[in-house]
């Protein structure tokens, strides 16, 4: 009786201690591509293997869901650079949701994060897709209570974070799993590191067009990355039904506005827009070479575009060699 | 001898210690601000049906930020109260302001909202702050998951849309934004209970509105309904 109450005890003071910690501090090494700046990693959430595999967890997991019915992973699908390929996702009872779901990569490098700029740092984005009622539609705390019932994951939360789920650590682990989704070497990443080969003639003439005064797409899709983070009115419509940008501000000079996408991976990530509107990149050429639907808001970079069909295949040549397939097939993203 | 100057210095302290009394007696007290919640003339209780603007209306959350608050003297000298934010529900609605002389002041100056730099939320947010925070998470939530901040006033409760004097449409005022932040200044009548106490008439924070349409507002897909509510705060709160 005595041997039994002390394996249990002893057993108890092991479980106690692994939830109280010690914390498993060991930093993930974030490979950065070539020609990316560092991202910045903020100081209540430094990036551990711990930390990035609960998020990684977390993000497959369908616990997250109110009827446990989806996953982060639902709507963001590895193949389709973290995108769906649906015009806009279903949520929990098949809910629709608000707008197309964006793709997920290189995300360390945003400040305001959402299509809207509504969310001011990365580590708060999770709580978007959990807590809205078209979506996973289940409350941050609700969350924690589910995940502090299973005890894998109280060791797990313990041993990244030093303490149980609460609303900052699941979103602090998510966050850190986003972290680590870069993608930087594409065809033509290559081909700006050195490897002249890694274009085809055509996608160069088009990297020239994208690049040139005349076509100017780097007006706003510059950088590393293909975007300047800007919020822009694309002329889309001559009436917005979603307000875009200025339902956070409130300021009607924002109607319309979304943040500027990234194009890298671009070929994969259909439908386009913030409503997935545009099926093909087609379709999304068509747009800006007849220079956009006249709106009080639209961007002053967008008017018709003098450009052939032959000019327009080469640019669709240089948006198609945007293609990560590393970043597509990386076993550290998966499950 | 002795003992007649042993009389006189302890009958010295007596007196000394006498008057330090008194002189301490400077109105320094606990003062507490309170908010009655009211519908018109009646008094608000969540779950009862009201009438407001003739739809039948009832109410299950009715909770607001306070913050930038300072009081002011009669000449209209401003004293802030440093650091305070308050969450005012009808449950909690009487909190501690601070140890002050209540006497010396006549108006309250306060904002319906929470400050930018809390609203902001790119440094401190709702899930990095402890517990006893007002502006940590709560139930029900007062963060936008959407949106940065915090919302400042949250009403949820059901209308009567369809007329037959029942209530069964889920309603929601739910209003923030750094635009939507009520500046309100008021005049306070002297109490000896220490309170500096103010009435909310959550009626007239619906006045001009048409609860059977503007049912559900979330400042962004209603700015209009959103900046009326808003600006009904001025007429709604006043010195109890």
């Amino acid at each position: 009786m005595n041997r039994n109450l002390l394996i249990y005890l002893l057993g108890l003071v092991f479980l106690v201690l692994a939830c109280k910690g010690p914390v498993d501090e060991t930093p993930y090494d974030l490979s950065i591509p070539a020609g990316f700046p560092n991202p910045e990693i903020p100081a209540d959430n430094a990036l551990t293997q711990a930390r990035v595999a609960l998020g990684k967890r977390l993000f497959y997991d369908k616990i997250l869901s109110r009827d446990q019915s989806i996953s982060c992973n639902s709507c963001h699908i590895q193949e389709l650079a973290f995108s769906d390929g649906k015009v806009k996702s279903l949520g929990v009872e098949d809910r629709i949701g608000r707008r197309n779901a964006p793709a997920l990569y290189n995300l360390a490098y945003l400040k305001a994060v959402n299509r809207d700029g509504g969310v001011p740092k990365l580590d708060l984005q999770a709580i978007v897709p959990i807590e809205d009622h078209a979506e996973m539609d289940l409350s941050i705390d609700s969350a924690a209570n589910r995940l502090n019932a299973d005890p894998s994951y109280k060791i797990a939360f313990a041993n990244a974070y030093g303490e149980v789920a609460t609303p900052f650590t699941i979103t602090r682990a998510l966050g850190s799993f986003i972290r680590i989704l870069i993608s930087g070497n594409s065809p033509w990443d290559r081909y700006r590191n050195g490897d002249m080969s890694a274009l085809s003639p055509e996608a160069i003439k088009g990297r020239n067009l994208f690049f040139s005064p005349r076509v100017r797409c780097m007006t706003c899709h510059s950088g590393f990355n293909l975007t300047d983070n800007s919020f822009s009115n694309i002329g889309l419509y001559e009436e917005y039904p979603d307000k875009g940008r200025s339902r956070v501000t409130i300021n009607p000079e924002d109607a319309g506005k979304y943040r500027v996408p990234s194009l890298r991976n671009v070929a994969l990530t259909a439908p386009y827009m913030h409503d997935g509107s545009m099926e093909t990149l087609e379709e999304v050429m068509a747009h800006y070479v007849q220079g956009g639907a006249n709106h009080p808001n639209k961007d002053i970079n967008i008017f018709p575009l003098d450009i052939n069909e032959e000019e327009q295949k080469a640019i669709l040549a240089f948006l198609e060699s945007l293609t990560d397939e590393s970043f597509l097939q990386n076993p550290a993203f998966l499950p | 001898m002795k003992i007649k100057n042993l009389t006189l210095l302890i009958a010295l302290l007596g007196a000394v210690l006498f008057f330090e009394a008194c002189d301490d007696d400077d109105g320094i007290a606990t003062t507490d601000l309170s908010f009655s919640y009211k519908i018109g003339n009646q008094d608000f209780n969540l779950g009862e049906i009201y009438d407001i603007n003739g739809v039948a209306v009832s109410f299950e959350t009715a909770n607001f930020y306070v913050s930038g608050i300072s009081l002011l003297n009669n000449n209209g000298e401003d004293t802030p109260i440093d650091g305070k934010t308050l969450l005012i529900t009808p449950d909690d609605n009487v909190q501690l302001l601070d140890e002050l002389n209540r006497n010396l002041f006549t108006r309250i100056k306060f904002d319906i909202g929470v400050s930018p730099e809390d609203n902001d939320q790119t440094e401190e947010d709702f899930t990095t702050r402890s517990e006893s925070d007002p502006l940590s998470l709560q139930s029900p939530t007062m963060h936008w998951n959407w949106n940065a901040g915090y919302k400042f006033f949250r009403i949820d409760g059901l209308v009567d849309v369809d007329g037959d004097g029942t209530p069964e449409t889920a309603m929601e005022y739910h209003t923030g934004t750094n635009n939507l932040r009520q500046s309100l200044d008021i005049a306070f009548n002297d109490r000896n209970d220490g309170q500096i106490a103010l009435e909310l008439d959550i009626a007239q924070l619906f006045a001009g509105l048409d609860l059977t349409v503007d049912y559900s507002v979330h400042v962004g897909d209603n700015p209009t309904a959103a900046m009326a509510f808003t600006n009904n705060l001025v007429n709604a709160i006043t010195a109890e």
